[in-house]
């Protein structure tokens, strides 16, 4: 369903749809300010001023990057606002979301597999990060999701997550290990 | 999250009691040496936990130290210690806790500023969540409702079980612990399920050990007919050899025959009682134990499972045994005739008992693989196809045979990989054992042309080598099966070793007479230790009286239904019955005097008559279409085609939703029960039948201490007191009018709804 190609050919190109896509408002990255406060609260200013305090920005195709938006939710976990293209914030704005980004997403990189021990899909790994050396129990296959034949995302019995962003790139040990487990 | 009672008090209060164990770590000699320097001998230490991610976001040591004064976080590294952070309680205002994918921080907020404490990765997260449960009392704010938070960012799956003895997390279809499954034990256990069927096990090992050495006496016939009868042309003896050829092989027939079905008959014998044993313990287990294994891992136990250690003890059990047997027998037999040429002819076991292993390895590897895109294919149709007027009214069927293809393309690579296997494996292990036969006939060849060894010798030889090679490679690609029939056997074993739900105590009582009268007393309760569910709840239902349960999804409303059916037990407080604790009464009776009414109901294949006489398997049909009448359910069942004969699907799919309901509500009626349960009774069902079945509660409720769980607030006209509930406190109480008058949660749902209803009539 998140095939991007068949999205034109799909859209009907009527005036209820055009008012439809009007009402969807994503705000340019030009028009907003990001700053954390001393309180480690994250603002968002539209335009100097509306201005949004405490607001907790999450990724919106966080895995395919299907469209480059970052949604910004109250404390209720009501969307305040959508932003487009984070990477044209002034650069202190986007420093600031990306220290937040970071923090919320904690998806350590696998950059080298020392070992798996596999018994029946219950595996334990060993492995280097990007953020360190690791030690995780995967509990069943389904908790490692290989997408677009290169790319494998894992969540551990814990729920810790971790990523092999391309398993193409990875040394040939590592591949024959992981090549068991996908 | 220990002794509920803190959470009453107020900030500022002392910690009376030290935590456990699990939040006081040691600190490593460097970190402690710090501390010991910086910290007043008097300060007590409350919390000392270890976090795994440094300031930086990389996986690291530091070391969070709270006392009764201050909190301390240390970064450690390389054999030292420093101080990072440091903050008197009397400086902070507040702790506040953030869940991130994987992982969380812990942040103190002061008067100027907010301050990140550490990081910390899902695996630590509860341990830290603990933590600020229990230090958040120190801080100078008033916070008695806990940070409400946000929705966990990551909330995610439940937490794995762990191995109690390596500490690896375990599958979710499985509590075995592979790495540690004591197979001798297991294999004993097995066995002793053929214990009742002594003489037959044995009849049939000892046919077994007949049959394979008839396998190998026609190598020695061979051998005499060689030597003693061609060679020197000595014709009365081959008749004598043919004669005795023939009855190795008439013998050997009967024989196989009998052993085949006596063992198949012990294997399908054994997991017959074994099917029955599991089933009928199944029935006796606590909802608890349902409630932490999904349906489908359960029924897998009943069928699967058992199937495999039915195919094990059948057959994979006696192949083994031949195996082992013939292996045996054979080495003896050619070393008695010539040990040389025996060890000659051994020499390629080594090689090809190694290559079998590391073959079978590799194969299970890639049929594995295999077979999980033989589910992924499976996964596609079961989408596509119970969905195929949604993918034709969206015209996808291309999108749809594309998936497909893709998949299949998978399928087939795998396919390929492992024919390639096996086309390397077999011609080359004929290879390895046709060098053997090339030695055999080279030293044997020799010494028959210098007379050390006779011809027929040299024949037999031949012979008994082809039939040692096989059993070597069968039992090196037995291992894997070996280790699936001994998982399925150690998870069959753990449902056996589940003790049944909580027993009734010996004193166990039986009332005469129920009233009805029911009272919680500071019932607090708990799936996860330090999560309550339930806290604190107090009230009274008098006989007959109608309870209304209202409150947000997850607030307990469910789990206090299943704790008056005692299906949990209380942590704390008591559930009374006419004044007896629950846990008093015997759970027979107890469950006999509840009926219970759900908003999904369940209905057994079988006839409507048999669904509605559930409770009561003795009913008359008279009691039964008078549970129907009173339920609303008489009209629509005589018009069905075989009226109250009528077979009713799986889970009831002939029968509409609200037919489905009425007679569950019949069900109900029947069993006549004091106490009743609506659990959402009359969602899911449009408006006409809703009145219908709200007519059948009505008569069911009258007389009967009834507990209505509702999100409709409509249906609670009738309720005598309402309950709300919200994040497991009992928020207000009172009836209908009451509640609708004041600001709470009651009166804003109500106008919520009412609102709603408006929109609603578009």
């Amino acid at each position: 369903m998140k095939d991007p190609e068949h999205n034109d050919k799909d859209t009907p190109a009527d005036a209820g749809w055009e008012a439809e896509i009007g009402r969807l408002e994503i705000v340019e990255p030009e028009r907003v300010r990001i700053w954390q406060d001393e309180f480690r609260q994250l603002h968002v200013a539209v335009d100097r001023e509306t201005e949004f305090v405490d607001v907790k920005p999450a990724r919106v195709f966080p895995i395919s990057g299907a469209a480059d938006l970052i949604s910004f939710l109250d404390r209720d976990d009501r969307e305040v606002l959508l932003l487009r293209h984070p990477a044209g914030l002034d650069p202190e704005s986007r420093q600031s979301l990306e220290e937040e980004i970071s923090r919320a997403y904690f998806v350590p990189k696998i950059t080298y597999i020392y070992d798996i021990e596999d018994s029946h899909g219950a595996a334990r790994w060993q492995v280097e990060t990007d953020r360190g050396y690791r030690v995780f129990d995967i509990r069943d296959r389904e908790d490692v999701r290989v997408l677009g034949g290169i790319r494998v995302l894992l969540q551990d019995a814990d729920g810790n997550r971790f990523e092999v962003e391309d398993l193409t790139q990875l040394d040939e040990r590592s591949q024959r290990l992981l090549d068991k487990e996908i | 999250m220990r002794g509920r009672d803190r959470m009453n008090e107020g900030p500022g209060k002392e910690i009376d009691r030290l935590p456990d164990a699990e939040l006081r770590e040691e600190l490593p000699e460097a970190v402690e040496a710090e501390v010991s320097r910086l910290l007043p001998a008097d300060e007590r230490r409350l919390i000392s936990l270890c976090s795994d991610i440094t300031a930086d976001g990389d996986y690291g040591d530091r070391w969070f130290l709270a006392t009764d004064c201050r909190l301390g976080i240390f970064a450690a590294e390389n054999g030292e210690a420093r101080l990072e952070i440091e903050l008197p309680w009397s400086q902070i205002r507040r702790l506040r806790m953030r869940d991130f994918i994987g992982g969380g921080s812990l942040e103190a907020v002061t008067d100027e500023k907010a301050v990140e404490l550490l990081r910390f990765s899902r695996t630590l997260a509860p341990q830290f969540a603990r933590a600020y449960h229990i230090l958040r009392r120190l801080t100078t704010e008033e916070d008695t409702k806990g940070e409400k938070g946000r929705r966990q960012a990551d909330g995610g799956p439940q937490r794995a079980l762990r191995c109690p003895s390596c500490g690896r997390a375990l599958s979710r279809w499985s509590e075995v612990c592979p790495f540690c499954m004591k197979r001798g034990k297991l294999f004993a256990r097995l066995l002793s399920y053929l214990e009742p069927y002594k003489a037959l096990a044995i009849t049939g090992f000892l046919l077994t050990l007949i049959f394979s050495v008839l396998n190998l006496l026609p190598a020695y016939v061979t051998k005499y007919l060689v030597d003693s009868v061609l060679l020197i042309k000595y014709l009365p003896g081959l008749w004598t050899v043919l004669l005795a050829l023939l009855g190795i092989y008439v013998a050997r027939a009967v024989i196989g025959l009998v052993r085949g079905y006596m063992l198949e008959w012990l294997g399908a014998r054994v997991v017959f009682d074994m099917r029955v044993q599991v089933y009928d313990h199944l029935q006796m287990l606590s909802l608890g134990f349902f409630g932490r294994k999904q349906t489908g891992q359960v029924m897998s136990r009943v069928t699967n499972d058992i199937w495999r250690l039915q195919y094990f003890i059948a057959e994979g059990f006696q192949e083994i045994l031949i195996n082992i047997l013939t292996v045996i027998i054979i080495a003896v037999m050619l070393f008695g005739q010539n040990a040389r040429l025996a060890a000659l002819t051994l020499l390629p076991i080594p090689v090809i008992s190694l290559a079998t292993y590391v073959f079978s390895r590799m194969i299970h590897t890639v049929y594995h693989k295999v077979w999980r895109r033989w589910a992924s294919i499976n996964a596609v149709l079961a989408d596509a196809i119970p969905g195929i007027r949604i993918v034709k009214s969206f015209a996808q069927e291309d999108r749809e045979s594309h998936r497909l293809r893709e998949r299949s393309q998978s399928l087939f690579d795998q396919e390929i990989r492992a024919v390639r296997l096996w086309t390397i494996f077999f011609p080359a292990v004929g290879l390895m054992t046709a060098f053997g036969s090339l030695v055999v006939f080279g030293y044997g060849g020799y010494q028959v042309i210098f007379e050390t060894m006779t011809l027929g010798t040299l024949v037999m030889f031949t012979q008994l080598m082809w039939q040692f090679y096989w059993p070597i490679q069968m039992l090196g690609m037995m291992s894997h099966r070996v280790q699936h029939a001994l998982t399925s056997a150690e998870r069959v074993f753990e449902v056996l070793d589940n003790p049944p739900e909580i027993a009734d105590a010996p004193d166990s009582i039986k009332m005469a007479h129920v009233e009805g009268r029911v009272e919680f007393r500071s019932v607090t309760f708990s799936y996860d230790p330090g999560k309550p569910v339930l806290m604190d709840i107090n009230f009274v239902a008098e006989p007959g009286e109608v309870i209304g349960l209202v409150g947000p999804s997850g607030a307990g409303k469910s789990t206090l239904v299943h704790l008056l059916s005692r299906f949990y037990e209380v942590e704390d407080g008591q559930i009374l019955l006419d004044g007896h604790d629950v846990r008093d009464l015997s759970l027979r009776f107890l469950r006999e005097q509840i009926g219970v009414v759900l908003q999904e109901p369940f209905l057994f294949h079988g006839t409507v008559s048999d669904n509605i006489a559930y409770g009561v398997p003795d009913a008359k049909p008279e009691d039964v279409i008078a549970a129907a009448k009173a339920a609303n359910g008489h009209d629509f069942i005589v018009n069905l085609p075989h009226g109250y004969d009528t077979l009713v699907g799986e889970r009831g799919q002939l029968l509409s939703g609200g037919e489905r309901q009425r007679v569950s509500i019949a069900r109900a009626v029947l069993k006549n029960p004091r106490i009743l349960i609506l659990d959402e009774a009359t969602s899911s069902v449009d408006t006409e039948t809703e009145v219908l079945i709200q007519q059948a509660l009505d008569r069911l409720v009258s007389n009967r201490t009834t507990f209505a769980i509702a999100h409709r607030l409509s249906t609670l006209r009738r309720a005598s007191k309402i309950i709300v509930l919200e994040h497991g406190r009992i928020v207000e109480m009172g009836s209908h009018n009451e509640l609708l008058d004041g600001t709470g949660l009651y009166s804003r749902l109500c106008k919520l709804q009412a609102e709603l209803s408006k929109v609603r009539a578009w």
